[in-house]
């Protein structure tokens, strides 16, 4: 069995993607919660959401030879923009001294209302990555067929 | 690091990557503050300054007034949608069932009546009380307290002034009407009342 490991250079570069996909993650979690005080607002629209998740798991297919990196990627930057989004949603609470809106179910509301987003982050991710590695090997074989006529 | 090599030799999709990130995080901060925005409003936006008057009129009706303030301090315009004012007089033993109406005003503003960012808005109500069934309640009212050993007159009478108004936010959509939605409307909305000297 094949053990496929993650070196330190491999972190920076899955971080290095989540910080490129993390904020449309962050910003349709947030707009997901508040469609009426976000701009621009996908107004709760789940297929937009699927299809921007997918455009933003892109680029982690696109730079990342290996799948289980691209995958790992998918789920860093998930969890990264999720936890901008909550500190976005707490905004009014943390940086200024205002009352708690919801104050019983204050983080549960937002899982709440986000648990099926994070379902479709993931598999928009996912789909993301396939088409970014379909779109980096069908680059590469161009620019080896570039190279070659080249020689020829 | 070799992505960013990785980045520099693939550089017109790293430059649409990255340009989609710097949207996104102008959008999210963007609308934070818009959110602490709407957080000031519902916070910050009071009623304030109420004066009520009561006189009697030498032709033995009653005039009776309402002065009060509505502060905006917020970075949001207010568009009223609602105004009410009423007056009563309240048995406190028995506040259900033993209430003389005296003044009744409700307003639906045609078009949204506005107060702009950092505005006060004044209103001022006065009703002329001089139909003689009103009138002879609250005779009544002073007769019975009479026996009861309280003395009140026609303008001592504790009158219960009853203000209410009710107002969105900016543009915000608020006409969600899911169950689940319905917090998105509270969110955008202000109502406010002063209420027995007590404001809301």
């Amino acid at each position: 069995m094949v053990q496929l490991s993650i070196r330190a250079d491999d972190w920076k570069r899955i971080l290095v993607l989540s910080l490129i996909s993390a904020p449309a993650i962050a910003f349709m979690s947030f707009d997901f919660v508040f469609p009426n005080v976000s701009t621009p607002s996908l107004d709760k629209n789940l297929l937009v959401a699927f299809l921007v998740a997918a455009l933003f798991g892109t680029p982690a297919g696109y730079f990342n030879r290996r799948t289980d990196h691209a995958i790992m990627t998918v789920f860093v930057y998930i969890t990264i923009g999720y936890v901008i989004a909550l500190i976005a949603y707490s905004a009014p609470f943390l940086f200024y001294d205002f009352e708690v809106i919801f104050p019983g179910l204050y983080i549960m509301f937002f899982l709440n209302m986000t648990v099926i987003l994070i379902m479709l982050f993931v598999f928009g991710g996912i789909v993301g990555v396939i088409v970014g590695q379909v779109l980096r090997e069908s680059y590469e074989r161009e620019e080896t067929a570039q190279v070659f006529s080249r020689l020829r | 690091m070799t992505i960013l090599v990785d980045l520099r030799s693939r550089w017109f999709v790293a430059t649409l990557s990255v340009a989609a990130a710097l949207f996104f995080t102008g959008a999210i901060i963007a609308s934070a503050l818009t959110y602490v925005s709407v957080m000031d409003a519902r916070q910050n936006i009071k009623l304030a300054s109420a004066v009520e008057k009561t006189e009697q009129l030498p032709d033995g009706s009653l005039r009776i007034s309402l002065t009060i303030e509505l502060h905006n301090p917020s970075r949001e315009i207010l568009h009223i949608t609602s105004l009410s004012w009423t007056v009563k007089i309240q048995n406190l033993s028995h506040p259900d069932n033993a209430l003389i109406p005296i003044v009744n005003v409700y307003a639906v503003p045609t078009e949204y009546a506005e107060i702009g960012k950092h505005e006060v808005k004044i209103y001022e109500y006065e009703q002329l009380v001089s139909d003689p069934y009103t009138l002879s309640s609250i005779s009544g009212f002073i007769n019975h307290s009479a026996s009861e050993g309280i003395d009140y007159t026609l303008e001592s009478v504790p009158y219960t002034h009853d203000f209410r108004v009710v107002a969105w936010l900016g543009d915000y959509e608020h006409d969600y009407d899911y169950s689940k939605e319905l917090y998105l409307n509270d969110m955008v909305k202000i109502e406010r009342r002063y209420y027995g000297g007590w404001y809301n």
